[in-house]
């Protein structure tokens, strides 16, 4: 009882280390810490459950597999994400989907149908919109602003998942939140 | 950023014929992004609030299987490869073994047969040393018939004579 407690107190990277000496403890532990925030990055990127829980699976997989490949002297946070948004960035290659998908989807009759005002926003309906309009964003723009302001990263960190200068980050930004006000305007109640 | 700065210095100033076409759209973008930095800020708090989706039990159970079966496979490969050593090590010794034997016998072998040829030369030089102690025996047995035959025609006092 006492080790597991312990074992809960200890950092990511020292749990990969257990995890890859077969630890089960050590992975489910990893497992309740990362699956939710994770399942949310693929589902806010691909905008299908089903979809994010296999990309999810997939990189659990990767782990289970390939951990040993992590550096200790790194962040593991900031390795396991940039996996997640490798992940994202093959699919999209791949299939070009979030063009295709995005093509696919009246957007607008939803937006015809809301009447703006402040006091009528409704988090469904802006959820939706949002998703909407993150898919109007190309890949980085999307990660960047997700990481930023879904999943508390700080700009450095999204710097090294993105593997680009915090600089171009902070423009990411900054034109991801222009496009969303500019797509999202019929929310603003201002 | 720095025209911005320069825009918003002459706004202050009430220059507003010296700002330029650039200038005065920077400028009342600026102004409008007073209201939109709201809605950015609206969007952000909107998106940190939304309802997240939750993963299925499932997939943590299947998860943890897959990672129990790789483990065990993963240890299996590695008894499988340290047994596949030790077998490696084993024959490794056999073959060493077998070696010295086979350069030991040969050794041994090389040692009896010029054992052998030694004890034949020694027979043959034994033999050898026979006969010249034959024929040096029969060296002295002409000599001495000689010398006797020498003796009988002294004794017959019998002369020769050479011309």
């Amino acid at each position: 009882m006492k080790q597991e407690f312990d074992k809960q107190q200890l950092t990511d990277e020292k749990l990969v280390v257990l995890l890859n000496k077969g630890d089960e403890e050590a992975f489910e532990i990893l497992y309740d810490r990362y699956a939710k925030p994770l399942l949310n990055f693929f589902f806010m990127k691909l905008r299908s459950k089903e979809k994010a829980e296999d990309f999810l699976q997939n990189l659990f997989v990767k782990l289970i597999e390939k951990g040993s490949q992590f550096d200790e002297q790194k962040v593991f946070r900031i390795w396991f994400y940039t996996l997640a948004h490798n992940q994202c960035k093959n699919e999209y290659r791949s299939l070009s989907r979030s063009k295709v998908e995005y093509n696919n989807i009246e957007d607008n009759s939803l937006v015809n149908n809301w009447e703006s005002s402040s006091e009528r926003i409704d988090s469904s309906i802006f959820s939706e919109h949002l998703n909407l309009a993150l898919n109007k964003l190309n890949d980085d723009q999307k990660s960047s602003f997700l990481l930023r302001f879904k999943h508390n990263f700080s700009m450095k960190e999204i710097s090294e998942v993105l593997e680009c200068s915090e600089g171009t980050t902070k423009s990411r930004l900054f034109y991801a939140l222009k496009q969303l006000a500019k797509e999202l305007k019929e929310f603003n109640p201002y | 950023m720095q025209n911005i700065d320069k825009a918003l210095s002459k706004l202050s100033k009430g220059e507003m014929e010296l700002l330029t076409p650039e200038e005065r759209t920077l400028l009342i973008d600026n102004l409008e992004s007073t209201e939109l930095n709201d809605f950015k800020e609206i969007i952000i708090q909107l998106t940190q609030a939304e309802n997240d989706v939750e993963p299925e039990g499932r997939l943590k159970t299947e998860l943890l299987q897959q990672f129990k079966k790789t483990k065990q496979n993963d240890t299996a490969t590695e008894q499988k490869a340290s047994s596949r050593f030790y077998f490696l090590k084993v024959a490794a010794a056999v073959l060493v073994l077998f070696g010295l034997g086979a350069t030991l016998y040969f050794v041994n072998s090389k040692t009896t047969d010029e054992a052998s040829v030694y004890i034949e030369t020694d027979e043959f030089n034994q033999f050898t040393q026979i006969d010249q102690v034959v024929n040096e025996e029969d060296t002295m047995g002409s000599e001495t018939k000689f010398l006797m035959s020498m003796d009988f025609f002294s004794n017959a006092s019998v002369s020769l004579d050479y011309k």
